[in-house]
C-alpha cells in the first residue's frame, strides 16, 4: 500500500483534491451563485430531472388510483356523510363566508398585489440528505430568477431562492434553520421571526420566535409576512399557529407554525421576481408596469 | 497488426465500461433526486454513494477515486452545501474503498456492505458536524437519531443491488491482462 502513496497516481489525486478545494473556496466566496462547472452540469441534468419528475409524478398518480381504490371509495362515503353534516351547519354560513373572504384576500395575491411579478417553476429535484425539504426548480438566471427571490404557492409562502444557476435554482424552505422571515400575527399584531427548527421540521412545522410574553397569540392565529427587510413582500400567508410555548430562557414566547403550503410535497411554485419595496427600495411605477407586462404569461393568479 | 487490433478492442471495452458506469451514476442521481422513487416511509437513500463505492471496489484506488469524485460533483449540484464538499469526501472514500479491496479485503458482498456502511456513516457524521453541530442548533442528538441515522442505514443497504450490477459490468467488460 505504501507504493501507492509514493506513486504518481497518488500525486494526481492530491492535485484533483486541491482543484476541488479551490472550487469549494470559490463557491464559498461567491455564496448563492454556481460556478462554471455546476452551471454546466446543471444545464445537462436539469432536463433529465424534469423528465424523471414528470414520468414519476404521472405514474404515481396512476398507481395511487388503483392501489387506493377501496380507500377512495371509503373516503367518498365519509365525505358524503360530512357533506350532510355541513348542510346542517349552514346557519353559520355567513360567518364562514366572511372568514373565507378574509382568506381569499390573502390568497388572491395577484389581484391584491399588482406590483408582484411572477415566474412559474416546477420542482425537478429534492436532495435526499436535506431534511428541510429544500428543492431545485427548473428556472434559473436566464428566466430572471435572482438570489433571495421569495417562492410561494397559492396556499402561502414556501421559502426563498438560495442559489441560482443558468437553468435551475435551489430553494430553501421555511423549515430550514438558515432562513429568517419577518412575521406578523394578523389578530394580535405581534411581530416575530420565522425560521426552521431541527426537530419541528420532521413534522412539517417551523418556529416563530421573539413573541412578547404578554402576547395573547393562540392556536389558529394566521401568520403573514411583515415585509420588514425587503426580502419578502408584506402580507404573504405563512401559516397558522399550532402551539404557543415559552422559550427556555423564559424571556419571550415562541409559536410552532404549521405552514399553509404543503412544503414536503409541493410540485409547482411561483417565484416573485419583483415586488414593491423589494430590498428596501421602492421601484418606479414605470419599472413595475413594464416588468409586470413582460411576465404577464407567468402571472397566472 | 494483431497487437493493434488487441489495443483497439481493449480501448473499446474500456470506453464501453466507463460509459455504462457513467450512465448508472446518472440514473442513480436522477432516481435519488426524485421524491416519488424509493421513498421508504419518508426515508430516501443517497443512491450516488453506493454506486461510487461499488465501482471503486472493482476499479481500484485511482480510477475508483476519480469516479467517486465525479459522483461527488454531481451530488454537489443538488445539495445545499458548498460545491466541491461532497467531491472531496467521495474522492477520499473512493480511494479508501479501492485500496482496501486492492490490498486487504476481497471484493465480496460482505466487504461491500462494510464499506458502504462505513462510507455512509462517515459522510453522515461529516454532514452532521459541518452542517448542524457547527451552527449550534438545538436538539441535535434527537435529530441525528430520528432523521439522519435512518438515511445512513438505508443508504448503506442499497449497495446490494449496485454491488451485483457493477460486478456484472466489470466481469463482462474486464480488460484482458
Amino acid at each position: 500500500m505504501n507504493e501507492f502513496f509514493k506513486s504518481k497516481k497518488f500525486k494526481i489525486l492530491l492535485g484533483i483534491a486541491a482543484v476541488l478545494f479551490g472550487f469549494m473556496l470559490y463557491t464559498a466566496m461567491n455564496a448563492g451563485f454556481g460556478n462554471i462547472l455546476s452551471n454546466s452540469l446543471g444545464s445537462v441534468v436539469s432536463p433529465l430531472q424534469k423528465l424523471s419528475m414528470q414520468i414519476a409524478s404521472s405514474a404515481n398518480g396512476f398507481f395511487e388510483k388503483i392501489i387506493y381504490a377501496d380507500k377512495i371509495s371509503e373516503e367518498n362515503e365519509t365525505l358524503r356523510e360530512e357533506l350532510r353534516s355541513m348542510r346542517e351547519k349552514m346557519v353559520d354560513y355567513e360567518t364562514y363566508k366572511a372568514e373565507n373572504e378574509q382568506y381569499r384576500q390573502f390568497l388572491d395575491l395577484k389581484k391584491d398585489n399588482p406590483d408582484f411579478v411572477f415566474e412559474t417553476g416546477m420542482v425537478i429535484g429534492r436532495d435526499p440528505t436535506d431534511y428541510f425539504y429544500s428543492f431545485t426548480i427548473d428556472k434559473g438566471s436566464v428566466n430572471g430568477i435572482e438570489l433571495y427571490d421569495p417562492v410561494i404557492t397559492p396556499d402561502g409562502l414556501v421559502g426563498r431562492i438560495s442559489e441560482v444557476s443558468y437553468t435551475d435554482s435551489k430553494v430553501i424552505t421555511l423549515l430550514n434553520p438558515g432562513i429568517d422571515v419577518g412575521a406578523f400575527n394578523d389578530r394580535t399584531r405581534d411581530t416575530g421571526i420565522i425560521s426552521g427548527e431541527l426537530n419541528l421540521s420532521k413534522n412539517g412545522k417551523c418556529k416563530m420566535s421573539y413573541i412578547s410574553r404578554d402576547s395573547s397569540a393562540s392556536s389558529g392565529d394566521i401568520i403573514t409576512t411583515s415585509g420588514i427587510g425587503g426580502v419578502f413582500p408584506k402580507g404573504l400567508i405563512i401559516g397558522t399557529i399550532s402551539d404557543i410555548k415559552t422559550e427556555a430562557h423564559g424571556i419571550s414566547l415562541y409559536a410552532e407554525i404549521m405552514p399553509s403550503a404543503n412544503i414536503a410535497k409541493v410540485r409547482d411554485v411561483f417565484v416573485i421576481t419583483s415586488f414593491k419595496g423589494q430590498n428596501g427600495t421602492q421601484p418606479t411605477p414605470g419599472d413595475s408596469a413594464s416588468s409586470t407586462a413582460s411576465s404577464s404569461s407567468a402571472a397566472t393568479k | 497488426m494483431a497487437s493493434d487490433t488487441s489495443v483497439f478492442r481493449r480501448n473499446i471495452r474500456s470506453i464501453l465500461k466507463w460509459t455504462i458506469y457513467a450512465l448508472l451514476l446518472l440514473a442513480a442521481y436522477i432516481a435519488g433526486q426524485n421524491p416519488f422513487v424509493l421513498n421508504l416511509f419518508g426515508v430516501r437513500p443517497i443512491l450516488i454513494l453506493p454506486v461510487a463505492i461499488s465501482v471503486a471496489m472493482f476499479e481500484h484506488e485511482f480510477s475508483g477515486a476519480i469516479f467517486a469524485a465525479a459522483a461527488g460533483i454531481l451530488w454537489g449540484i443538488s445539495s445545499d452545501t458548498v460545491f466541491g464538499y461532497y467531491a472531496i469526501i467521495l474522492l477520499v472514500l473512493g480511494a479508501a474503498a479501492g485500496l482496501i479491496c486492492s490490498y486487504g479485503l476481497s471484493p465480496n458482498l460482505l466487504t461491500a456492505l462494510l464499506l458502504s456502511f462505513g462510507a455512509s456513516m462517515i459522510t453522515g457524521l461529516l454532514d452532521f458536524f459541518f452542517l448542524y453541530v457547527l451552527w449550534g442548533y438545538n436538539g441535535l442528538s434527537r435529530f441525528f437519531l430520528t432523521s439522519m441515522l435512518p438515511t445512513i442505514l438505508v443508504t448503506a443497504f442499497f449497495i446490494i443491488p449496485f454491488y451485483y450490477l457493477v460486478r456484472l459490468i466489470n466481469g463482462k467488460l474486464q480488460l484482458p491482462k
